[in-house]
């Protein structure tokens, strides 16, 4: 066995790695983290086969990113010595379960070692697979976590199917996905239980909407993610999801989990692709959404920019602190989750990604 | 060897300051190396990108862009003249930079006329003021933490 394990060493983002001092570097456009994403690491690693994660255990061992970047091992004991040092405007930690018998456990530990020791907010990123009663989500609770997430990823039971559980021999399974959210929300309260959803694996905008809405009812907000393709997965040859798509299921996500609108009231057309909100004019002769008109309530939102920021749990001020800057995204392309409020020029790109539908942006990159 | 905050400059070497580029240049027979200093190789973060794209470079001009996880920039030519070799190593594998900054020059250049004879306010060879840059640079991302 290494040395290197949870709950003594974790693996901790790049992202906040760097704002720790571990790695060197700054952010693009001066954006700042304001949440540390950490994972619990094993030498015989994640017990889950998902076909696009840097975890899964058929990914070629060469290749070691996880959600494009590097995952340095480093002592919790020094996490947390930095934290206290440089983390002064951070407000969040989330730990993250893998499948692996140890990790329920470990990460209470290391949860209550920040909770002991820290002033962060405390999330718990679960593993439904190994969490069988409402019991152990309490329990999470009571190391000190006051929101979890729940990393369904697929928008359907067939793609959770495909790509997390038969499909590739994962021993994940959709239902009891859904029941630990309900757990999680029962236990948290509506809107400290969060689902991460991934745009890209093959689902429609109104498939992947209608089950932000699911969400939304048993009282989860949606985290959202771009698919990016991990070198070494068996999905690495896919392409990300158009900056239309990913655009569009932003603002729904933003107008359903901000109670502006509910997915049944939102129009498609036969490709399942969103082209009309509820109470919303098309303009004359256009199937598209609206792009001009500032008095409507969907125009108000996507002027302000905040439907088209990273989506996670907040810190102290309700604001999300998880804004995972170039999480999706290499820097120096175009941003999906935006890490600040977009400027107007960040807003005018928006906007013609928005209506979108050919994948014109791409090409003129 | 000047180290300044754990940051080594070496002084058989010229940096070149204009805009933030922390290129450094060393003249070699008729040949001028070219590569990131300390400073920016700290800044940005553990290289994962890095391209050449020019033939013909002007003082000033971008002439590529280099790239880590979080954070990209383009990359300044501090000569007019010609690029006559680009260092392939390190444009497969960047993160070499990160490892021996002034080991890993990026491209040579010929220069159409001389370049390192003093003459440039953004050229720097001194002691006293690379110091007193390095430590304005610090102070400015300190100020921005």
């Amino acid at each position: 066995m290494s040395e290197k394990e949870s709950p003594d060493y974790v693996q901790i983002s790049t992202a906040a790695a760097m704002t720790l001092k571990i790695f060197p570097g700054r952010f693009n456009r001066g954006e700042r983290l304001n949440a540390l994403n950490l994972l619990v690491v094993y030498d015989d690693s994640c017990k889950g086969n998902c076909g696009y994660c840097g975890l899964s255990q058929s990914r070629d061992p060469d290749e070691n990113t996880f959600i494009r970047v590097d995952w340095p091992i480093v002592s919790l004991e020094d996490i947390l010595a930095r934290t206290k040092k440089y983390g002064k405007h951070l407000g969040r930690v989330c730990v993250s379960m893998i499948t692996h018998p140890r990790a329920f456990d470990d990460m209470c530990t290391i949860m209550s070692a920040f909770r002991d020791q820290t002033d962060l907010l405390i999330s718990g990123l679960i593993a439904p697979t190994l969490i069988r009663s409402k019991e152990k989500v309490m329990k999470i609770k009571e190391a000190g976590a006051d929101m979890v997430g729940i990393a369904v990823d697929a928008a359907t039971q067939e793609l959770f199917r495909k790509f997390r559980g038969e499909g590739v021999n994962g021993p994940h399974k959709w239902d009891q996905y859904w029941k630990v959210v309900e757990w999680s929300a029962e236990c948290f309260g509506r809107g400290k239980a969060g689902i991460h959803l991934i745009v890209g694996l093959g689902e429609t905008e109104k498939e992947i909407i209608a089950i932000i809405q699911k969400g939304e009812d048993l009282g989860a907000k949606t985290h959202l993610f771009s698919f990016y393709p991990e070198g070494g997965s068996s999905m690495s040859n896919w392409k990300q999801p158009s900056y239309g798509q990913y655009r569009r299921v932003q603002l729904a996500r933003y107008l359903i989990n901000s109670g502006i609108q509910r997915a049944e009231d939102m129009k498609f057309n036969d490709m399942g692709e969103l082209v009309e909100y509820a109470g919303e004019d098309t303009p004359a002769g256009a199937s598209h959404l609206p792009s001009g008109d500032l008095s409507s309530n969907v125009e108000k939102v996507i002027e302000s920019g905040e439907a088209f920021m990273t989506s996670g749990c907040a810190g102290h001020d309700g604001v999300v602190a998880c804004n995972r800057p170039y999480g999706n995204e290499r820097p120096s392309r175009p941003i999906r989750n935006f890490a600040f409020l977009p400027e107007k020029s960040d807003i005018d790109s928006v906007r013609k990604q928005l209506v979108d539908y050919s994948g014109d942006f791409e090409r003129s990159l | 060897m000047l180290e300044i905050n754990g940051m080594n400059f070496p002084l058989d070497r010229v940096y070149y300051t204009r805009d933030g580029a922390h290129i450094w240049l060393k003249q070699e027979d008729d040949l001028i190396k070219i590569g990131m200093d300390a400073f920016l190789v700290e800044y940005a973060g553990y290289l994962t990108f890095l391209t050449v794209n020019e033939s013909r470079v002007k003082v000033g001009e971008s002439i590529g862009s280099f790239e880590s996880a979080k954070f990209v920039s383009r990359l300044y030519s501090p000569a007019d003249g010609e690029i006559v070799a680009v260092n392939d190593e390190v444009i497969k594998n960047p993160r070499k930079i990160n490892e021996a900054p002034y080991e890993s020059w990026i491209f040579a250049v010929k220069a159409d006329s001389a370049v390192l004879d003093g003459e440039s306010e953004y050229l720097l060879d001194d002691e006293e003021k690379i110091v007193k840059w390095i430590s304005e640079e610090i102070k400015k991302v300190e100020e921005d933490e």
